[in-house]
């Protein structure tokens, strides 16, 4: 089985909240994760993703300046994104499938709701790391696949389209 | 001033369990400040369940350590812990039902109190016995707050399905 090497992770916490950076940082340590960085928005995430080789980005989604759902998108879309690729979980205490729905539009991989559970937010770390979904590209969105599951006798009303088909077949990380 | 301040006055002597009881205090700190600074609920209530959390997860780890030091007092010990697993994870449940309904005051007192006496009367305790057993307490190495293989098995095993 697939074993995620928590030790070695370089983890990038984007909250303006300074009690939930530092307590994501606090859970993610008890996990043996040991190089965090916490930022307080979108905008100088994007600045240390410059400098800092992140293997996941968790993000609030409500912050003054850049938020969470603009931070997902230039990560990736913008030309200049260091890694497009980057794993993404959003997290928010607004979970509504209005938001969750943002969420997955703006290319994340996952969405946390507050109050956060410890083992929730590492059980999501762990799949994004270990079971990520394919990306795929179309004309109007590039992330991971949101094809709400992969079990192939799904069929949902959100069937991938002939393009994202093609795209999903190249990929990834 | 935080409610609880960990110092050296405080150490068992074990570092894993000293380490535990410094980000217990601090957590129980951040609930404190938190809560006069009217923090939003989802911040509180994140904190009181990682405080429950961890609460529950440290004892589970001085337990297992008094059990490989074969601890006579370990029956007791745990009495002591079992009280205070109970009243913290009835504090975050409680809250999670009615923010508005949990006594804060009542909450500050009872950990200032519960865990200075408990860490001086009856942690310490468990030194001589610790350091009897150096090998077999380095034996049990560190302990995951949660099942990190259970946790790598469940992210593999989970459906994917967004939860919409
Ligand atoms: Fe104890």
């Amino acid at each position: 089985m697939a074993n995620l090497d928590w030790r070695n992770l370089n983890v990038i916490l984007v909250e303006d909240n300074r009690y939930m950076g530092v307590l994501m940082q606090a859970i993610l340590r008890s996990a043996g994760v040991r190089n965090t960085r916490i930022l307080t928005d979108g905008a100088s995430a994007l600045e240390e993703l410059k400098v800092y080789r992140a293997d996941l980005a968790l993000v609030d989604v409500v912050m003054d300046g850049l938020d969470g759902l603009e931070f997902a998108k230039i990560v990736r879309n913008d030309k200049k994104s260091e890694d497009p690729f980057l794993p993404i979980i959003l997290v928010s205490a607004y979970n509504d499938v209005k938001t969750i729905r943002a969420a997955i539009d703006a290319g994340a991989n996952d969405f946390i709701a507050k109050p956060l559970v410890p083992a929730t937010l590492l059980t999501r770390v762990a799949r994004a790391l270990l079971a990520p979904r394919p990306f795929v590209r179309t004309r109007a969105f590039f992330g991971p696949n949101r094809r709400r599951t992969r079990t192939p006798l799904y069929r949902g009303e959100e069937r991938r389209t002939q393009e994202e088909q093609d795209a999903s077949a190249g990929h990834v990380h | 001033m935080p409610v609880l301040e960990w110092s050296p006055s405080l150490s068992v002597g074990v570092a894993s369990i000293d380490s535990d009881h410094q980000l217990l205090f601090s957590l129980i700190a951040d609930v404190d400040r938190a809560v006069q600074e009217k923090e939003e609920t989802s911040v509180i209530g994140s904190l009181l369940r990682s405080l429950a959390d961890y609460t529950d997860y440290h004892f589970a780890r001085e337990e297992r350590i008094m059990e490989v030091c074969a601890d006579p007092a370990l029956a007791n010990h745990k009495e002591y812990h079992d009280r205070l697993r109970a009243e913290v994870g009835d504090v975050s449940h409680h809250y999670a039902d009615d923010p508005d309904g949990v006594d804060f005051d009542h909450f500050r007192g009872m950990m200032r109190e519960w865990w200075v006496d408990h860490i001086l009367r009856v942690d310490v305790m468990m030194k001589p016995f610790v350091l009897a057993n150096a090998d077999k307490v380095a034996a049990i190495g560190e302990m995951p707050l949660v099942d990190l293989s259970g946790i790598e098995e469940d992210a593999l095993s989970e459906d994917l399905e967004w939860q919409i």
